[in-house]
């Protein structure tokens, strides 16, 4: 009884549970009537489609971080920082 | 032979012909900083966000890397092999520091906890409508080639709680599995659903309001 109402209830998801049920979807499997309740929550939500059109954007965005192709962030190491660590790496290869 | 020659270009792009007879030998260690020092400072502070620490990962990477030329097997290039010993830095760097609190981000949590959906009342659980998706351009990938964007971008995950950023970062950037997240933080896997969520709210909203809301007024 108790399991049939937690099966009603993830079969009919407000926004919070659905934003949450979808964002976990993306990283792993999500009980099957949470699914489907996700997904009709979904077709009929303008605001939650909009939620899962943009999480997924954020993941495209950092897999394009990573093939890091310009124009992209760019932190340059600071000159001091260079110098630095070029005579720490000098050093060291004097004690070879 | 066009493959040949395709293919010859293609190394030629990935790595500059590096000099000896050998394609898979090292450059000279003095070398390192100045081809890739930038690339895997930028690598360190996309993920550490402080200078001191990037420093430090990136300095260890090097100390390393000396040490260990005898590894080396060019299958990566130099760059490639730096780069791998520059994940476990971090990774190592993420391990130390995860039982240490930080102190500094206590106020700044709580500052942006308002919660986009609404407690109570006959909306329950719904949008609170202030702070609800709005309609981002229709082609949104247009901004990824705008370096501006990328500043925005940055700025967003910097404002993350500390813990919550690594998860973020680690799970979208270097695309880890959960269970390697959860040892890797300390964490549970309910716990790390929870501030993947989290993160992935609150770089929405950030995104949305700096960024794509100013696009468009």
């Amino acid at each position: 009884m108790k399991n049939l109402l937690q099966y009603a209830k993830q079969l009919s998801p407000n926004c919070r549970e659905a934003t949450w049920f979808y964002s976990r979807s993306l990283d792993g499997a999500v009980p099957l009537s949470a699914r489907l309740g996700t997904r009709i929550h979904l077709l009929l939500c303008k605001r939650c489609r909009r939620y899962s059109r943009q999480t997924l954007f954020l993941r495209a965005a950092c897999r394009r971080i990573q093939n890091s192709r310009p124009p992209k962030p760019h932190f340059a190491m600071p000159a001091e920082m260079r110098s630095s660590l070029q005579a720490r790496l000098r050093q060291e290869m004097e004690k070879m | 032979m066009m493959l040949q020659t395709a293919s010859e270009l293609d190394a030629a792009d990935q790595e500059p012909a590096l000099p000896g007879d050998q394609a898979a030998s090292l450059s000279s260690p003095e070398l390192w900083v100045d081809r890739h020092g930038d690339y895997l400072f930028d690598y360190a502070m996309m993920r550490l966000r402080s200078h001191a620490a990037a420093q430090d990962v990136v300095q260890d990477t090097f100390l390393a890397a000396l040490r260990g030329r005898q590894t080396f097997r060019g299958t990566a290039g130099e760059r490639g092999w730096l780069l791998g010993i520059l994940k476990h830095k971090v990774h190592d760097y993420f391990r130390k520091t995860t039982r240490q609190p930080c102190f500094s981000q206590l106020n700044l949590q709580h500052d942006e906890a308002t919660d986009e959906f609404c407690i109570d009342g006959l909306h329950q659980g719904a949008w609170f409508a202030p702070l609800a998706p709005a309609d981002w351009p229709a082609i949104p990938g247009d901004s990824l080639d705008n370096a501006a964007f990328w500043q925005v971008f940055y700025d967003c995950t910097a404002k993350l709680p500390r813990q919550t950023a690594r998860a973020f970062l680690l799970r979208e950037l270097d695309e880890l599995d959960m269970p390697q997240i959860c040892s890797l933080l300390e964490i549970s896997e309910n716990n790390l659903w929870v501030l993947l969520h989290r993160a992935r709210l609150a770089l929405r909203r950030c995104l949305e309001k700096n960024w794509f809301l100013k696009l468009n007024p």
